[in-house]
């Protein structure tokens, strides 16, 4: 078994050279249109209707190979070798610049094969000379018996040579139908046959050679495993079909970029994958290299600038990357969309994208036009390797890398390149993400441009999300967490976070929510934490308890499942508990304030007024939620005590007006009480008594009774 | 592999013949009734509509007493050339024919011109180059002889006559129109007739040089569209031997998702529904299939990209205007002449003089039809919703 398929006979570049019989067995897509026009010659000979052929598809689509396999079916079907001439000029068929040198070409190929079509000199009157060469091949034609099928590969090219002796072919044809039948070939349809003006308007049948189905593929790969003797290839079709299909995708469906992939499986070096592309990519470079080579300097910018933008781009944009001016570079553009290298995708506007056809070439441009330090190189590595190896095995080469840095057993430099690509793909957890960021930068030696490039951790990607935050920056914030690539549930967690800061709540549940599906950890407290905001205490009690069931100690945990316990006025010792156990390793204004309100709640006052008053020093804001519960909890007295001490009391007062006058009204029955308060006053003080009360009776109805 | 699979025998690009041609009976009557009675015809209609295929069916059917030969001649670069065609053709043409007299005719011509052989390529000749234009005013006369009357069929004449004319050889052109017009009106020249037809239309390129009256004397024959019947039989008749089935209600959904019945756009959508069946395995046409044809034949948008391309080359100036119009009746299904001048009104094109002149055009080429109280829509569903397509935004 070869080492690879490049040492087989595998012909790459150049399928439709193989002889007849190879043709003929490997011949197992395009079925349709080799039936409809195989079909259509079997029935047309002698008729005087005759329907000439356009196949249109991209380089690599197996246009070439279908005319091939239409020659070998005539020459080979004894009737139909006796009805036809085929001819088959060279593929590239770069010598022929007017319609004499096609003509001609062909009188060679029928002296070729012993028909004597007589003899001709070449004079400067070629008009003449060539209706010369026409009236020879009809004689031809008519003494034999024969009729002559031309197949033109590149017939685009051709059209654009022959020029205005288009219309001297068109005439031929039509005046001796029958006699000459044209199948050809082209990457696109140009406006020699669908310009109204043109002489060969809708003059051919166009048959496109779209991307192969997924049948159409594994069709092909089974028949090379069995041909070929490579039982891989079959046990990847049947055990990698989600691969399959997005090979197919990358592979733009084309049978001979297939080829290469093929070798992909058969040859997986144990380096890394970075080296492992660069070997696909090196296979590849022949062809694509001429690609590029062939094309102007302009159009080589343009196009190796549109392969590192990889979206689609507008004009405007392209000719800012390139710095080339807008109407230089939209000329470029149509040119390079008549070659097929680009495509255009008509928007419905005046505004077009253009991006490059074919995706693989894409790639390649990237992988071998960039210098090392090109960012997108890591990216589109990335995006290789999602595509090609799937989510499972993605991971795996994650961790396998992340030994190797581990062990030193890499380059750094690469070693920070494969870093920032696994770190940017979606497939690779979040876990061995940091992890490998975290080791990379541990090695010496790296490129500092590479260093910089590395993506960040997440801990410093929220420190800066929350900077942002601080400042209301809510765009920048949502930005930054924008760029994160994995999907594994921390980019919802980070958007939550900052919806929750924003008191979206019910955005940021969701977001959550969608952290915890997605496989996020440690996200149930603040799921609780929402709930709670949200007054929804029996979720915010039961998510606050899982998250004590992962393992999880935390601060936010614990306050949230104290509130959610009080708020819902059950498990009063363990809350209290819970709560003493938390002020002694944590004295926030928020453990504090709650335990002095959860003390209240147990009946436990003993320091109570001392804790009171620690917080008012500390800070006097936010104390109106603690003074209502006070108040709820019967502590009238307390709290008035605090509205007129002497260092705090009357800036309390002002600041809790409505409060004040409630709380005197609740320490005293005076009426004068109520009649003291402004109108304006009185509605919200009345509103806080209503509250107050309700809660009393949430709390010390079912005790009373 | 699948069992052997008929395909339909359509036929696009070439002109049909035989049994993959649909003849329009009445055509042809109109056609041999002018001609009898003395006119010199002119086919007019766009591309794709099938001249070809009608004067080649013609030329091979002429009835007693008449002998035809088509022609394309749009290889012909100069006035010599042409008249050295003619007179072949001429000749070609009398040598088809069985009448015993017109076979003597064809030996004296023989004679006096040293012709070695005549074949479907053309005329040897064993002299120098002669004067044809002065060989065809003397011969034309001279086939009263045959009692053959001679019909030449010059398609893409118009063509020939544009090509003349842009490479600056206008005189030229202007002489071979007075020629043809001389022979057409001369009375011993009866036993002669000129039929032509051009994807140019030919009135367009005269009007370009300013002489109008230089075919004012051939008569018109319009060719459109298939009517209903016509096109339910040739669908039958391309469907005839193939594996797919199509029942009358599909034929009926076929014709009104075509709606303007070209047998080229018939074709396309049959080729379609063959290509889907094929992939299917499935012979019988359904509705669905038919909705699924439409939008493949659709998509495939080069069959109509230049319905767009050209209204952006030969009206370059007006294009926005006329733009406008079609997508206004893309996107509302129809427009009124109200609204059309509320758009000739506007700012930007003041073609409040001469927009009908526009409205008349894009009928004549086929884009709209015009429906009883001035009102105008797509000519054809393709063309509609390819303008749909193209500029799916309208406000």
């Amino acid at each position: 078994m070869p080492d690879n398929l490049y040492q087989s006979n595998f012909n790459f570049y150049q399928n439709a050279n193989a002889d007849a019989s190879e043709i003929k067995d490997n011949f197992l897509v395009r079925q349709i249109p080799y039936r409809i026009i195989m079909e259509n010659i079997g029935r047309s000979y002698g008729k005087t209707s005759t329907q000439h052929y356009l196949l249109v598809g991209r380089r690599g689509s197996g246009k070439s190979t279908l005319l091939k396999r239409l020659q070998v079916e005539i020459e080979a079907d004894s009737k139909l070798r006796e009805l036809y001439f085929v001819i088959n000029p060279a593929e590239e068929q770069a010598n022929m610049y007017r319609l004499y040198d096609l003509l001609e070409e062909v009188i060679r190929e029928l002296e070729y094969n012993g028909i004597d079509v007589g003899e001709y000199e070449f004079h400067e009157e070629t008009h003449a000379f060539t209706r010369q060469l026409f009236s020879m091949i009809h004689a031809a034609v008519e003494r034999t018996g024969k009729k002559l099928i031309l197949l033109l590969d590149n017939m685009d090219r051709i059209f654009d040579n022959v020029g205005e002796d288009a219309h001297l072919l068109r005439e031929d044809l039509l005046n001796y139908s029958g006699d000459i039948k044209i199948i050809g070939a082209s990457t696109r349809v140009t406006e020699h046959f669908w310009r109204y003006d043109k002489p060969f308007y809708e003059f051919f049948r166009i048959m496109k050679l779209d991307p192969l189905t997924s049948e159409e593929m594994r069709a092909l790969l089974l028949h090379w495993s069995k041909k070929m003797n490579l039982p891989q290839i079959e046990e990847f079709v049947m055990n990698k079909p989600g691969q399959l299909e997005t090979i197919r995708i990358l592979t733009d469906g084309l049978p001979r970029t297939l080829q290469f992939f093929v070798n992909i499986l058969l040859t997986r070096a144990p380096e890394t994958g970075y080296e492992y592309l660069r070997l696909i990519m090196d296979q590849m470079t022949p062809l694509y290299q001429e690609r590029l080579n062939a094309l102007p300097p302009a159009q080589r910018k343009i196009v190796l600038q549109m392969a590192f933008i990889w979206e689609a781009a507008g004009a405007g944009d392209i000719a800012a990357t390139t710095r080339m001016e807008n109407n230089v570079v939209s000329a470029q553009l149509k040119q390079l969309a008549g070659k097929g290298i680009v495509e255009k995708l008509d928007t419905g506007g005046r505004n077009h994208l253009y991006r490059l056809a074919e995706r693989f070439f894409n790639l390649w441009l990237i992988f071998t036009q960039g210098s090392p330090r090109e960012k997108r190189k890591a990216k589109y590595l990335t995006i290789f390797l999602e595509n090609f190896y799937g989510v499972v095995e993605i991971e795996n080469l994650a961790k396998d890398h992340l030994m190797a840095v581990e062990e030193g057993e890499i380059d750094p430099n690469k070693a920070a390149l494969l870093t920032k690509a696994y770190a940017q793909s979606k497939y690779v957890s979040s876990s061995i993400r940091e992890l490998l960021i975290e080791k990379t930068l541990l090695l010496p030696g790296i490129h500092e441009e590479l260093k910089r490039q590395l993506p960040p951790s997440y801990i410093n990607i929220m420190t800066e999300v929350l900077g942002m935050t601080d400042k209301r920056a809510w765009k920048k914030a949502f930005s930054l967490i924008e760029a994160i690539e994995q999907d594994d549930g921390v980019k919802d967690f980070l958007n939550g976070l900052v919806y929750l800061i924003m008191e979206e709540y019910s955005t940021a549940e969701s977001l959550f929510l969608t952290a915890v599906n997605k496989g996020a950890k440690g996200v149930f407290s603040i799921i609780g934490y929402t709930y709670l905001l949200q007054c929804r205490f029996d979720l915010a009690e039961d998510y606050a308890l899982r998250d004590l069931a992962e393992g999880y100690r935390r601060w936010m945990t614990y306050i949230t499942l104290s509130w959610a316990y009080y708020s819902q006025n059950k498990a009063k010792p363990e809350t209290v508990e819970m709560i003493k156990q938390l002020a002694k390793k944590d004295s926030s204004w928020a453990t504090l304030s709650f335990l002095i309100v959860a003390k209240a709640w147990n009946g436990e006052f003993e320091e109570l007024e001392s804790d009171m008053y620690r917080l008012l020093e500390s800070r006097r804001s936010y104390m109106s939620n603690i003074f209502i519960e006070l108040l709820v909890h019967y502590q009238a007295n307390l709290v008035h005590k605090f509205f007129l001490q002497e260092k705090f009391g009357k800036q309390l007062t002002e600041e809790l007006l409505p409060l004040y006058y409630a709380t005197q009204i609740l320490v005293t029955s005076d009426s004068r009480n109520s009649l003291i308060i402004p109108p304006e006053l009185q509605q919200p003080v009345d509103d806080l008594l209503n509250r107050i009360k309700r809660k009393q009776q949430f709390y010390y109805e079912k005790t009373k009774a | 592999m699948e069992k052997h699979w008929i395909s339909p025998a359509t036929i696009t690009g070439d002109a049909a013949t035989g049994s993959q041609y649909l003849r329009r009976a009445y055509i042809n009557e109109m056609f041999w009734r002018e001609v009898k009675k003395g006119n010199h015809i002119l086919f007019v209609a766009p591309r794709r509509v099938g001249k070809t295929s009608i004067m080649k069916d013609l030329a091979e059917n002429c009835p007693e007493g008449f002998a035809g030969l088509y022609q394309n001649i749009e290889g012909i670069r100069s006035g010599n050339e042409f008249y050295r065609r003619l007179f072949e053709l001429i000749l070609q043409c009398v040598h088809r024919s069985p009448v015993s007299k017109a076979k003597s005719f064809l030996e004296k011509c023989v004679q006096k011109y040293s012709i070695k052989e005549i074949s479907r390529s053309g005329i040897k000749l064993d002299v120098k180059e002669l004067n044809y234009e002065q060989e065809i005013r003397d011969l034309v006369p001279q086939l009263k002889e045959s009692e053959v009357h001679t019909v030449i069929f010059l398609d893409e004449f118009s063509e020939v006559i544009n090509k003349l004319n842009r490479q600056g050889q206008q005189e030229e052109t202007v002489a071979i129109l007075h020629t043809l017009r001389e022979i057409r009106s001369d009375d011993n020249f009866k036993h002669f007739t000129l039929v032509f037809a051009g994807s140019i239309g030919l009135e367009h390129v005269i009007t370009s040089i300013d002489r109008p009256k230089l075919i004012n004397d051939l008569h018109r024959i319009i060719t459109g569209p298939l009517r209903d019947s016509e096109a339910t039989q040739l669908i039958r008749q391309l469907t005839n031997e193939a594996t797919i089935q199509l029942s009358d209600e599909v034929i009926m959904t076929i014709k009104n998702s075509v709606r303007h019945l070209l047998p080229y756009y018939i074709q396309l959508m049959v080729e379609e529904l063959d290509l889907m069946a094929g992939e299917y395995q499935q012979p019988r046409i359904t509705s669905e299939m038919i909705e699924t044809a439409f939008h493949r034949v659709l998509r495939k948008d080069k069959n109509f990209e230049d319905w767009l391309e050209r209204l952006k080359s030969y009206h370059a100036e007006a294009f926005p205007f006329i733009n406008d119009i079609l997508k206004h009746t893309a996107h509302n299904g129809s427009i009124t002449v109200r609204e059309i001048y509320n758009l000739a009104s506007r700012e930007k094109y003041q073609r409040t003089e001469d927009y009908m002149n526009f409205v008349d055009q894009l009928v004549d080429d086929g884009y709209l039809e015009e429906k009883e109280g001035h009102v105008y829509s797509f000519i054809s569903p393709f063309l509609h919703q390819f303008w749909l397509k193209k500029f799916p935004i309208y406000a």
